[in-house]
């Protein structure tokens, strides 16, 4: 962008012409203490819990703890030019973020202030950071499905709008892939999505962020993105700063996807603020409140329904429900579920997708385990025509897992269980899926449809990939009528079932895979 | 800049009063006025009293355009 300088200081003289002095009241105290990012200020008497405190050189806090004679805060961002006897300045507001439609396609820290060099971003508004979540009036039943576009989830975890699904597993288990692939295929389906980076690599966001934008996803995605190199104030913000930004969305009618990778590292970060403001730790040095930390967070994704949408508008948009679904994200140590923080957050969510490295090494990639992975309210959102076609494939699974190991010891079995295990075996390769390749419904409907009629069992287990592949293919050249008419009507008709039944003959005898 | 000079000030006395005034109707409280001369204001005032600050100096005001220009 080329910027003459009579321009720029038309500018800058517009700005000062048109400048008047704020003579509101403000409360001001002085600090006593900083360390670490930490600072403790006496005077300041009628500060909020969570206010926004202002140092000298535009640097900005927020009030945590409010003492008889002290308050302790946090700096955000840089705090080694603040000194002892600085004044600091009550804000009278409570942590804010931009919220809006321009927020979408932008890369933005925690305080909502954009960090991808494409300009100062023109916001509908601003939202307090910190919302208590809508009630029991203002929700509606999770029934319409959020398409993950990966096979194994959306046939057996299936994901509703509003729905809270964990991700866990150990590092290096695809738990990032999974929440990817998922912002990926909510393209052209009006989801936007918010996906909250706590504590990662700046080469790891950056890699998300080229993905997303190589696939197209950056138009519907906002990406709020707290380095490992921020402070642990900003990390422990992060989650809260992009939910607000989601709940516009909500509010508004419109269907909106949160993910948040991940609250394990966030509550690390909370776990040094705390810590560091003496709050007296308690289980692995976490504070008291960490449960509420993470429970008044994911709390907040829900399904509102139209009253609650035209209240919020203010009567503009009516008949509409709006939704936020949230994909926390938790990292295990060593597979175990039972630490502090997984449990916890297991307990919050309605459900999770269990991950596993050993499955991951095997080659199964996604590497779900579908015996540990539930979705506790999913199936009532789940698209009729996965369901219906999703129920063999899930009782396949369960008996080929109790059956493998005990066929392990046997060397004579039945030919029912011969079949059952040579089945189990298909299903298996076939829930197996490339990254960044996600399927439509009528795609998987077809996949599904070929292992529940037994379609598969003639074809050695090697091949099932390539099966699939060139059946997709088949079905895109050959019967594009049939995966439309699924696509519409997302039911498993008569019609539909025969005309499955005659293009996987067809396919079978004329093509090769 | 002063949005609020409702008050005509004669002398340092007739201020104190109509500062006294104002602030008593602000605060509910009884207020006695101690005034000083601080150069580096510049011109204008600053009325404190306890943590509440009242900034109406030409300082002030340059610091607050500082900060606008460079957000």
């Amino acid at each position: 962008m080329q910027l003459n300088t009579s321009e720029i200081s038309e500018l800058i003289r517009k700005q000062i012409e048109g400048f008047e002095q704020d003579l509101e009241a403000r409360s001001e105290g002085t600090v006593v203490a900083v360390q670490d990012g930490i600072i403790k200020a006496h005077g300041i008497e009628d500060v909020m819990q969570g206010e926004m405190l202002e140092f000298p050189n535009n640097t900005y806090g927020m009030a945590l703890n409010l003492e008889h004679d002290a308050v302790g805060g946090v700096v955000l961002g840089d705090y080694t030019h603040i000194r002892e006897g600085d004044t600091v300045k009550a804000t009278g507001r409570i942590m804010e973020v931009p919220v809006g439609e321009n927020m979408v396609g932008r890369v933005v820290n925690p305080l909502g202030q954009p960090i991808d060099g494409k300009g100062p971003i023109e916001a509908a508004g601003q939202e307090p950071i910190e919302k208590i979540a809508p009630g029991v009036i203002a929700r509606e039943g999770v029934d319409q499905p959020l398409q993950t576009g990966i096979k194994a989830l959306d046939a057996m975890v299936p994901v509703g709008r509003g729905q809270r699904e964990l991700i866990i597993g150990d590092r290096q288990t695809g738990k990032t892939a999974v929440a990817v692939d998922t912002i990926i295929n909510q393209k052209d389906t009006g989801v936007i999505c918010i996906y909250v980076a706590v504590g990662q690599k700046a080469s790891s966001v950056a890699q998300v962020v080229a993905k997303l934008e190589e696939e197209g996803a950056m138009d519907h995605t906002i990406v709020v993105a707290a380095n490992a190199s921020e402070s642990a104030t900003m990390q422990y913000i992060a989650p809260y700063a992009g939910c607000s930004m989601g709940e516009y969305f909500r509010d508004r009618g419109q269907d909106a996807l949160a993910v948040y990778d991940d609250l394990t590292k966030q509550a690390w970060a909370y776990r040094q603020v705390s810590l560091l403001l003496r709050r007296p730790p308690g289980r692995e040095a976490y504070p008291g409140d960490i449960f509420y930390l993470h429970s008044r967070l994911l709390e907040r994704a829900a399904r509102v329904n139209a009253d609650f949408v035209e209240e919020k508008t203010g009567g503009e948009v009516k008949g509409q429900t709006g939704s936020l679904t949230a994909l926390p994200v938790i990292e295990t140590q060593a597979g175990d579920v039972s630490a502090f923080v997984p449990t916890n957050v297991i307990s919050i969510t309605d459900g999770q997708i269990y991950l596993e490295s050993d499955l991951f090494n095997s080659g199964i990639r996604p590497a779900i385990n579908a015996g540990l992975s539930v979705s506790r309210v999913g199936g009532s959102a789940q698209t009729k025509l996965i369901k219906k076609l999703s129920g063999g494939i899930r009782t396949d699974l369960a008996q080929y897992r109790e059956l493998a190991a005990f066929a392990q010891f046997a060397s004579d079995l039945d030919e029912a269980t011969r079949n059952q295990i040579e089945r189990g075996k298909r299903v298996t390769e076939l829930m197996k899926q490339g990254q960044y390749k996600p399927l439509s419904v009528p795609e998987m409907a077809t996949s599904l449809f070929a292992a529940n009629e037994g379609y598969l069992d003639d074809v050695e287990v090697e091949k099932v990939v390539d099966f699939e592949k060139a059946l997709h293919e088949y079905m895109h050249s050959q019967q594009k009528d049939l995966l439309d008419k699924m696509a519409s009507e997302l039911k498993l008709t008569d019609e539909i079932v025969s005309g499955l039944h005659s293009a996987l003959k067809d396919f079978k005898e004329k093509h090769a895979y | 800049m002063f949005k609020r000079a409702d008050h005509v000030a004669m002398s340092v006395k007739d201020m104190e009063k109509a500062i006294a005034d104002r602030m008593e109707k602000r605060l509910g409280k009884k207020v006695s006025v101690e005034s000083r001369v601080d150069e580096s204001l510049m011109a204008g005032m600053v009325i404190r009293a306890g943590d509440l600050v009242i900034d109406g100096s030409v300082r002030g005001g340059l610091e607050q355009l500082r900060n606008q220009l460079k957000a």
